[in-house]
């Protein structure tokens, strides 16, 4: 008797236990009434929040380096700087969250009236024209003849890594941006620095 | 009395309820509108009956919700998106069921688990074989070398290392990686990073070693590996290349052909304490040894191989034919992962068996409790609760059903320019595709052909 009961129970709570409730979409993040749900991480890849920060935190050190006072802020007319795709070198398919990070880069660069920054539209037009990939990985020479094309003084680029790593029940990805400032005249690296970032899974 | 007449039935009901929450059918059996439609090489009709497993009305969407399976259900719409060309979508779907399966994979299941020893092998969530993990990002790849997407392909390349690592720290067994390696060569060598590509056609030579060791009726790799002092190619040389052709951005096709499908479950149900029972009754005269043994039976997911249409590929490129070699036979890896797990698989169906043994006679003590000395009250309620927990006992007959068992490549260095690729797959069907192919400067041309029968 109390076996069969002990085993009705089991079997409830084991019902239970695989009933399961259904996901409702809702709305959060900054202006909002649920200013924290950008907060918790939904995947292992780079989200607005992240993508904001490693943005913010590069392009911090870029406008207190010396390269920034001196060759940018005491320039006669502000240089004009170009953008060379973020090369992907992570394990993650991260499209369209470096489209996010290049436009934010750009939006930051324009405004903070320093320098002019070279529409990307119409890099992306020249390159096509000589052929080249849109991702393609920085090249020095072709970035000089194309920089020369462009006007620019400067071109902006960088590469995104990731260390990918998994154990049993966890993985962790720590994600790494790069940026370098290329004086396309010389080739010189006037400018570089990175910022790390970590996400991961978890029991 | 009044207590205890209600514990029976209600046990059943809860029994039946769960029954319904576990479901009717087995994966396989899902599936086999999709393999049927398949094996008649209507591929779209294949899509079709896996968007209904994924509760989709188009290949173009995906699941809002990933409910039990959709993440297998989604990597064989993959699989089938890229036989009928549909590279992109194909990336999508894989990448997606990637996501979900890594979520799975961490997901703590402790639920799954139990029910599996208890009630249902189904009972758990996916996890995906190590065979089928590596071949994921490999099957993937292809997409975006199908699509000249180096940078897709290379975020599959590293992916894949990250898995192949995983598995080589955690299991034994040596990895199945000779296709993911081979592919992660070509896309590295191709992006110039020499170094990296000549690691992974180290791994590749490696793992296809390891691989065809075990199996018989392969050439011998001597036959047709070639290192040339540079990198270690697991293409043989041809007339039509310099031996030098891989070091540089030399023009060339790559022709990756995926056919026949791996093996797949079946449910299996082996009626152990029948014969038992039959027997003791038999010498005994007492009919209670086939009450007691009767609904003894195991149930566990066999695999059988999958019928394969094609056995064998050749490829001429502009009229003349190229040496075409076989990479991988995921079939056999399959196999022989499944056969590494068999006893573990079958020490779950036994357990399960033991567990409905238990509940039996607990109905059994119940029924003969309430009904007084009735033995037959007692035997009929026992056989009762056995036979649904037999019914509900639905083997784990999930796996990756459309993934091609059968890998070949054929790899040519070609002058700029358009060629034309002529591939034959034989076997106990033929089909001939001829196709265009366009080869820049400097650049190449990846052919894909999947054809999962």
């Amino acid at each position: 008797m109390v076996f069969s009961r002990l085993v009705a129970a089991g079997i409830a709570l084991v019902s239970l236990a695989t009933a399961g409730c259904s996901p409702r979409a809702i709305r959060g993040g900054e202006g909002t009434a649920r200013p924290e749900l950008d907060e918790p991480a939904l995947s292992v890849t780079l989200d607005k929040m992240d993508i904001d920060y490693l943005v913010s935190e590069n392009l911090r050190a870029l406008s207190g380096s010396r390269f920034w006072k001196e060759s940018v802020e005491l320039a006669s007319r502000p240089p004009v700087f170009a953008i060379w795709p973020i090369e992907n070198a992570t394990t993650q398919h991260l499209d369209d969250q470096l489209l996010m990070l290049l436009s934010s880069i750009e939006t930051s660069l324009v405004n903070s009236g320093d320098v002019r920054v070279v529409a990307r539209s119409q890099q992306q037009e020249l390159m096509r024209e000589v052929d080249m990939q849109l991702d393609a990985a920085f090249d020095p020479a072709t970035a000089r003849s194309l920089g020369r094309q462009l006007g620019a003084q400067y071109f902006l680029t960088g590469k995104i890594t990731s260390v990918d790593e998994r154990l049993k029940g966890t993985r962790r990805l720590q994600y790494r941006l790069f940026l370098q400032v290329l004086e396309i005249e010389t080739g010189l690296v006037t400018f570089q620095n990175e910022v790390s970032r970590s996400k991961g899974l978890q029991r | 009395m009044e207590n205890r007449l209600p514990t029976g039935p209600a046990a059943l009901l809860l029994v039946l309820g769960l029954g319904a929450a576990v479901g009717c059918a087995t994966y396989s059996d899902r599936m086999r509108a999709a393999r049927i439609s398949v094996e008649e090489g209507d591929f779209d009709g294949g899509i079709k009956e896996v968007n209904r497993l994924l509760g989709v009305r188009s290949r173009d969407e995906l699941p809002e919700g990933w409910k039990k399976d959709a993440a297998l259900a989604a990597l064989e719409r993959g699989v089938l998106l890229q036989a009928v060309g549909r590279y992109e979508d194909s990336a999508r779907d894989l990448s997606a069921a990637e996501t979900e399966i890594e979520f799975l994979d961490i997901k703590l299941d402790t639920v799954g688990d139990i029910g599996k020893y208890v009630y249902s092998d189904s009972a758990r969530v996916y996890k995906a074989l190590p065979t089928e993990k590596l071949s994921l990002n490999a099957v993937n790849m292809l997409n975006y070398l199908a699509l000249r997407n180096l940078s897709g392909a290379a975020v599959e390349a590293r992916r894949f290392t990250v898995m192949r690592e995983y598995l080589e720290s955690v299991d034994a067994e040596p990895a199945h990686g000779a296709f993911g390696s081979y592919l992660a060569g070509f896309v590295f060598e191709r992006m110039g990073d020499l170094a990296r590509a000549r690691r992974y056609y180290e791994n590749a030579l490696e793992d296809w070693q390891i691989e065809f060791s075990r199996s018989s009726g392969v050439p011998p790799i001597d036959e047709w590996v070639q290192p040339r002092g540079g990198l270690p190619s697991l293409t043989p040389g041809t007339s039509r290349r310099s031996s030098e052709a891989h070091l540089g951005p030399t023009p060339e096709i790559l022709t990756v052909i995926g056919i026949g499908r791996v093996p797949y479950k079946v449910p299996e149900r082996i009626p152990i304490g029948a014969a038992v029972g039959l027997g003791g009754t038999y010498v005994t005269g007492d009919p209670r040894w086939l009450g007691y043994s009767a609904l003894k039976v195991l149930t566990y997911p066999e695999l059988i191989p999958s019928a394969s249409r094609y056995t064998g590929a050749s490829v001429e490129i502009d009229g003349q034919e190229v040496t075409v070699q076989m990479l991988t036979n995921l079939g056999e890896e399959i196999a022989h992962e499944y056969e590494a797990i068999k006893p573990k698989i079958i020490g779950a169906a036994l357990s399960r068996m033991i567990a409905r043994a238990a509940a039996a006679e607990g109905a059994r003590a119940a029924a003969t409790e309430a009904g007084g000395a009735d033995t037959v009250v007692g035997m009929l309620a026992a056989l009762a609760v056995e036979g649904v927990l037999v019914g509900l006992d639905k083997p784990d007959t999930r796996s990756w059903m459309f993934l091609p068992a059968r890998i070949f490549v054929a790899r040519t260095a070609v002058s700029r320019g358009e060629h034309t690729v002529a591939i034959h797959l034989r076997g106990q069907g033929e089909r001939l595709e001829q196709l265009h192919v366009d080869v820049p400067a400097g650049s190449f041309a990846v052919v894909v052909m999947t054809d999962p029968r």
